[in-house]
């Protein structure tokens, strides 16, 4: 009796003393909501009533709940790459909207739901393309630590399965057929089949409060992105954000309603912000005619939609993942362009967009035997082509031995994968998981087949003798790009043969440097100017700089330490203008340095340290908006600094969270380990060799016009998101916070995850301490130490955990 | 669908006071019997200083039943009172309107259907009798009609072209932005056929859907047009008024341009000739602008900033007020090039109805392919829809006479071309003033129409049979009570009971919790008025039951709660259904 007693009092003691832990969780997902908006919106009044015209934000998160203002994205502020961060709480696996593989030319194309709707119809899919490839990495969704049939999910870029039942629903909701009136009303208005969709979702999300069962919901809009996209206009933009006060306001209130409102936490989290503003429309450059273009190297350029597709007829086919725009110049006259693509554009990102180009020397190993088909080529000249071409086809050959290598044994596996997989399909249980098990196997085995077949095509290429007869077509690999170009390929490519064609040198072979044409992108690209400059605040570049990654070991004139940096990456503003970012550790360690005429020549990369001044990339010196005092900050900016360090000093810069953001966005792919993933080895061949960032309200997009406004860059309009949190009252979750430390999208996951009861110290993110109690040991830092701020949160917290404004 | 009111309304509702820019301004004029004559009025102002010129746009009738509370207010009728004088293309495109000794009101705000039978009715006469009558009546008929109704079009546009680009000031007791939005959402949608029976519940989102979509095409067309100069290597100008999006665009090419060679021209969207191979361009000697620009190539006036200076010769005007692609008007290589177009696409719409006799709707053929063809060329930019050729015309006519940007001389170019308001006329609006102030004019009309509202009131059933009546009587006879200070009386309380449930239902439906984010003053008041006497009108009885009961459900405020269940005990015993009808009817 008397243990049982001490058993009751320790449990209860115990149970006082456990933090409070949520049950379940509503996450509102609002793509594109700028936190710089919400945040002036919430410190406004009505001068009548004294209202605020976010009333439901500011009752549930800023009066009772947690509110972050100073959120940002983690890389390029894109709807994909981020959406699989704060899904994931991991780095950035996906780098784009869409990505394409070089060697296969195979798009992934993640925005597009059309196709995942349609094969879903004909159970040949089951999940979207993004958590298809997630789930070949194994990296899992924030909903998969629960139950299937505990999970309620919306349409979204990361979505498992179509709720088929309210689509169905949703459908006839624009059509009020009971009253004739309404319906010529709706008529009139236009028939808004997306909102119907909307209010059917969530009409579904608040029954499901119901059901204790239900333990994730998520919902998700797209209306803010949508809207500022084509209407810069305040109002039009407002109206939206008022439109996800109330939704908050509907959701919040079921969620007081529901049977497990005291132990279910709601969080409003965006991917990115907007920039937009009321006097300036976005201007558009179109890089495909420029890629097209003379100048850009009459190249056939792939995009993933038509450009102009809304002009189109062809732009209605919802199927669309690749598109072929051809050059009427290209200098591989007589080839298919279908089967010689050599730029692949990812367009949708707006404010930046991501160019992959075919290796260059595969373009001169094009160029050379184009010419050695020709009969009209002198002797000498035929002779030193060949030994030109020879030499070229070697040392292709040498530089992509590695890969290929590891190429060969990560088939293996792969085909070990599919024969595994195809002795489990027959005893998987029917239903979501058999669909998901098929479209993998078909994944997969696309994906083994398109391979062997550019492995094939490159030991032809390797095998092929000049003058064999072998045209060509026969000779050079079709639709693939080949290996990533280094610097100095991308700074001296060669695009086509000089209009005077093949040169001999002094020496009796080849001259290279008069026999071909070659551009450099970096220049090309940041010199781009436009003729009209009529709005005030938009310049005359498009380009702001141009980033792209680079070989540390290759690196010449490295300070002794920096050696050791991991992985780097090259910011090009022009000649004089460069700033070459080192990065190590994780998480990671970052240090700036100023730098021009960064030059890569044979794989040696060399360049001049200069000194921190004006008119570098990022601007990190001259913006007052950088935390550092600016007599500090040369010698500031000169040392390594922790990633936080970097987030607190730049979030409100004009380039919030750029450093941290380039990093992530160019690092390389974790792994892989030889002979254990395909997918891990495949990320590498998905990645661009530049990555091009708009001038402030320029934008790259090509299907349309995006007059309204972007993102997709690292200015902070664009960077600058949203994050909130409320919970009941056994959450645990502290109330009436503000949290004025940054954070960025890789703290929302373990934030959450913490709160609800999950302990997962391999998330890299740094969970927001201040939000509450985590699952794991809590008020930690990076180091496993209390943190300076948590030990203050827990000096002035009253008891009760709550925090009055 | 017309794009206008967006902008017109949020000017209206900014309620700005008047400056020495071109602006509107309403006015308010009070008649015996509780009436109101609120008239939109375009304000010029005098170059030389003298007064400015003011011309009546818009006038609406409001029906205050004598008092300030707008409660109980009604809008009534909107009359139109644009008229203008055509020259240049605007010959082309539109024929003269017509001007009547009274203006028909364009639209009842208090009975938007009313005139969509008549429509519907004509439209049937001209399908079943004229059109089987001969290739001349069929043609004259329907020339006229469609002359007619492009008329109508027209200064429709013009009115909403004035309240879209003018700054509004705003009479004191002038209308509500909500009445001003009613205005412009019925008056908008008058240019539809079946607008009129939109109900009151869809203008809110016809007028945020049309605004919106005006403010995307602005935006995607000037984008689309800037682009395409880039890309020609031509010289862009967007054209509109301070702090308004640009809704018209020139195109110059630059005379130092046209030494070098260039690629081919690709004239998709822009519809103009090849400038660069055009002797005519070459040799060019009509009007000329000198531009400076700085170094960064912005156009600057200042001399010292200035690093070049060109010489740019005017190729083309285009409207940016236009669905999916800029509206070219004016190629100034042509002058016939834009009007033997717009003859060709009119003759490309109206010809197999007007000539052939085919209509669509009897020959399912003529519909598919019309629609296939409708829908090709729009989906690749071509301008198919008259109406928005019109207001493309219209908006830029207004406005480029009016922007600083254009220079005067240009301005006479484009107002040759265009059309200009050389006589506006004022006579419409006296011909309203005179009837609206003579005995059986404005008082005799409200008095009817505020006895057919209490006839529908007292008697709804037998009000809905003698709808018959009047429909068949082509509106002579119209049922209606006779008025008396209780009736009035009545008709008051009715009003402010039909207005009080629209604020509550609105408060109810915005959310959840009517002390988040909700006026609840208004909510109050609302309640209030609704706990007691119940309307006679049985809708109004049901959704203010629905109203309170819904937000007796919501969590409320203690005092409120208290506050509402003291009305309804203190309010009078609920009179049973079926109350004993006054006395009264009678005819027209």
């Amino acid at each position: 009796m008397i243990r049982a007693g001490l058993a009751l009092a320790l449990w209860l003691t115990a149970t006082a003393l456990l933090p409070g832990q949520a049950r379940r969780v509503v996450v509102l997902k609002a793509d594109g909501l700028p936190g710089w908006l919400v945040e002036r919106m919430l410190a406004e009044r009505d001068p009548d009533t004294g209202r605020s015209p976010l009333p439901w934000i500011e009752r549930t998160f800023v009066e009772r709940g947690v509110w972050a203002p100073n959120f940002y994205s983690r890389g390029v502020s894109l709807s994909v790459p981020s959406w699989s961060i704060l899904d994931t709480g991991r780095p950035m696996v996906i780098h784009g909207n869409v990505e394409y593989d070089r060697y296969t030319l195979r798009a992934f194309d993640y925005l597009n739901f059309i196709p995942f709707y349609f094969k879903s119809a004909f159970s040949k899919a089951a999940d979207m393309p993004a958590v298809e490839l997630l789930d070949d990495l194994q990296v899992p969704l924030l909903a998969d630590r629960f139950e299937w049939s505990a999970t309620r999910q919306s349409f979204q870029i990361f979505q498992r399965g179509i709720p088929w039942t309210t689509l169905k629903r949703a459908v006839r909701g624009p059509f009020p057929l009971a009253s004739p009136r309404r319906l010529i009303g709706e008529w009139q208005a236009g028939f808004e089949f997306s909102q119907s969709i909307q209010d059917e979702l969530e009409r579904s999300l608040i029954a499901a409060l119901a059901d204790e069962q239900i333990r994730y919901l998520d919902l998700y809009t797209g209306e803010l992105d949508h809207v500022a996209h084509l209407d810069n206009s305040e109002q039009a933009q407002r109206a939206v954000v008022e439109g996800i006060d109330a939704l908050v306001g509907r959701v919040w209130s079921a969620i007081e309603q529901s049977p497990l409102a005291d132990e279910t936490i709601l969080a409003l989290v965006s991917d990115h912000g907007m920039n937009t503003s009321p006097d300036a429309y976005s201007q558009g450059y179109n890089l495909v005619e420029l890629f097209r273009g003379a100048a850009g190297g009459r190249h056939h350029v792939v995009t993933n939609r038509h450009p102009l597709a809304d002009y189109k007829l062809k732009g209605l086919y919802p199927f669309v993942h690749k598109v072929l725009s051809s050059s009427d110049a290209s200098p591989y006259a007589g080839e298919s362009p279908k089967d010689y693509p050599t730029v692949l554009l990812d367009l949708d990102g707006n404010e930046r967009a991501a160019i992959s180009l075919r290796n260059s020397d595969l373009n001169r190993i094009h160029l050379l035997l184009l010419q050695l088909e020709s009969e009209d080529l002198e002797p000498k000249l035929r002779a030193a082509a060949a030994r030109a071409y020879a030499d070229a086809i070697r040392a292709y050959e040498d530089h992509s031995r590695q890969r290929l290598d590891r190429l060969e044994l990560e088939l293996a596996v792969l085909t070990r994968q599919i024969a595994g997989l195809e002795a489990q399909l027959p005893h998987i249980a029917d239903g979501i998981e058999t669909r998901r098990a098929k479209a993998r196997l078909r994944s997969w085995k696309l994906d083994a087949s398109d391979y062997q077949d550019a492995l094939e095509a490159l030991r032809t290429l390797f095998a092929a003798e000049p003058g064999a007869g072998k045209p060509a077509s026969k000779t050079v690999p079709k639709r693939f790009l080949g290996e990533p170009n280094s610097i100095g390929q991308l700074q001296r490519y060669a695009v086509s043969l000089s209009p005077g064609g093949l040169r001999l040198g002094a020496d009796g072979n080849l001259d290279e440097e008069r026999s071909f044409e070659r551009v450099d992108y970096f220049r090309l690209l940041r010199d781009l100017r436009v003729r009209n400059v009529v709005q005030e605040g938009v310049g005359a570049r498009p380009v702001d700089f141009v980033a792209a990654p680079v070989p540390v070991e290759a690196l010449a004139g490295l300070p002794p330490g920096d050696e050791a940096a991991d992985f780097a990456v090259w910011l090009y503003g022009g000649a004089h203008r460069q700033l070459l970012i080192l990065v190590r550790g994780e998480p990671f360690e970052i240090k700036a340095i100023p730098a021009a005429n960064l030059t890569d020549r044979g794989g040696r990369i060399s360049f001049e340290r200069t000194e921190w001044g004006p008119g570098l990339p990022l601007a990190l010196y001259e913006d007052p908006g950088f935390a550092i005092p600016a007599a500090e900050r040369a010698q500031w900016l000169a040392a390594w600094r922790s990633e936080r360090d970097w987030l607190r000093a730049s979030h409100r810069a004009r380039y919030a969270n750029a450093v941290v953001g380039l990093a992530e966005q160019l690092r390389p792919p974790e792994g892989p380990h030889p002979g254990e993933t395909f997918h891990q080895a495949r990320r590498e061949l998905v990645r661009p060799d530049l990555l091009v960032l708009a001038g402030d309200h320029w934008n790259f997009n090509a299907r349309g016009f995006n007059p309204g406004g972007n993102h997709g860059g690292f200015l902070r309009a664009s960077a600058h998101s949203v994050m909130m949190l409320a919970g009941g009252d056994s959450t645990g979750l502290r109330r009436g916070v503000r949290v004025d430390e940054p954070y960025d999208a890789l703290s929302f996951a373990p934030t959450l995850l913490g709160l609800l009861g999950f302990c997962e110290p391999d998330l890299p993110g740094v969970p927001i301490h201040e939000a509450g109690p985590a699952a794991c040991a809590d008020g930690l830092d990076e180091g496993g130490r209390a943190s300076e701020a948590q030990l203050e949160l827990d000096r002035d917290l009253p008891a009760g955990g709550q925090r009055r404004p | 669908m017309n794009g206008f009111l967006l902008i017109a309304f949020l000017l209206a509702a900014a309620a700005l006071p008047a400056s020495d820019a071109s602006h509107a301004e309403w006015e308010r004029q009070r008649f015996d019997g509780g009436v109101e004559l609120h008239t939109l009025f375009s304000v010029t102002p005098d170059p030389a200083g003298g007064e400015a010129e003011r011309t009546p746009v818009i006038s609406v009738l409001r029906d205050t039943l004598g008092d300030d509370d707008p409660n109980n207010d009604r809008l009534r009728y909107v009359w139109l009172l644009a008229g203008q004088e055509r020259r240049g293309v605007m010959k082309w495109l539109i024929p003269e309107p017509e001007l009547g000794d009274m203006p028909k009101p364009l639209v009842d705000l208090a009975a938007p259907g009313k005139g969509v039978w008549k429509t519907v009715l004509r439209r049937a006469v001209q399908a079943s009798l004229l059109d089987p009558s001969g290739v001349g009546v069929r043609i004259s008929s329907r020339s006229y009609w469609s002359g007619r109704r492009a008329s109508r079009t027209v200064r429709l546009y013009e009115a909403l072209s004035v309240m879209l680009l003018r700054e509004q000031a705003s009479a004191p007791g002038g209308l509500t932005a909500e009445q001003r939005k009613q205005v412009l959402a019925r008056t908008f949608l008058a240019d539809s056929t079946l607008g009129g029976l939109a109900p009151d519940s869809s203008l809110d989102r016809i007028v945020e859907q049309e605004l919106s979509a005006r403010r995307q095409s602005l935006g995607r067309n000037w984008e689309l047009l800037r682009q395409r100069a880039e890309e020609e290597g031509l010289i862009f100008q967007p054209i509109g008024m301070d702090d308004e999006p640009a809704i018209a665009a020139m195109l110059w090419v630059s005379r130092a341009d046209l030494e070098t060679p260039r690629g081919p021209f690709r004239s998709k969207f822009l519809g103009i000739s090849d400038p660069w191979k055009d002797p005519a361009v070459h040799e060019w000697a009509g009007y000329t602008e000198i531009w400076r620009f700085d170094s960064d190539g912005r156009r600057t006036d200042d001399d010292a900033a200035a690093v070049r200076r060109e010489e740019l010769i005017p190729l083309a005007l285009y409207s940016l007020d236009h669905p999916k692609i800029p509206f070219l008007l004016i190629d100034f290589r042509s002058s016939w090039k834009p009007a033997l177009r717009e003859t060709a696409r009119r003759t490309l719409e109206e010809a197999p109805r007007t000539v052939l006799g085919m209509t669509a709707y009897a020959n399912v053929e003529l519909r598919a392919a019309q629609f296939a063809l409708t829908f090709i060329r729009s989906r690749r930019g071509a301008p198919v829809q008259r109406r928005d050729r019109l207001r493309a015309t219209v908006a830029v006519r207004q406005t480029a006479q009016a922007v600083d940007p254009v220079a005067p001389a240009l301005r006479e170019q484009l107002a040759e071309r265009l059309g200009t308001p050389t006589s506006p006329s004022t006579r419409r609006y006296e011909s309203l003033l005179a009837w609206a102030g003579a005995p059986d004019g404005l008082a005799r009309r409200i008095e009817k129409d505020r006895g057919r509202e209490l006839a529908r009131l007292l008697h709804p059933g037998r009000a809905r049979w003698t709808q018959a009546l009047t429909v068949a009587t082509v509106g002579l006879y119209r049922y209606r009570e006779p008025l008396s200070p209780e009736r009035l009386a009545l008709l008051d309380r009715e009003r402010r009971l039909s207005t009080a449930v629209d604020v509550l239902e609105t408060a109810v439906e915005s959310s959840p919790r009517i002390d988040v984010g909700v006026e609840l003053d208004s909510v109050r008041l609302a309640a209030r008025e609704l706990s007691g006497e119940p309307s006679l009108d049985s809708d109004t009885r049901k959704r203010a039951d629905e109203a309170l009961r819904a937000l007796a459900a919501q969590p409320l405020p203690e005092e409120m709660r208290r506050e509402l269940a003291a009305w309804r005990n203190q309010g009078p015993e609920r009179v049973a259904a079926g109350r004993a009808p006054l006395e009264g009817g009678g005819l027209d």
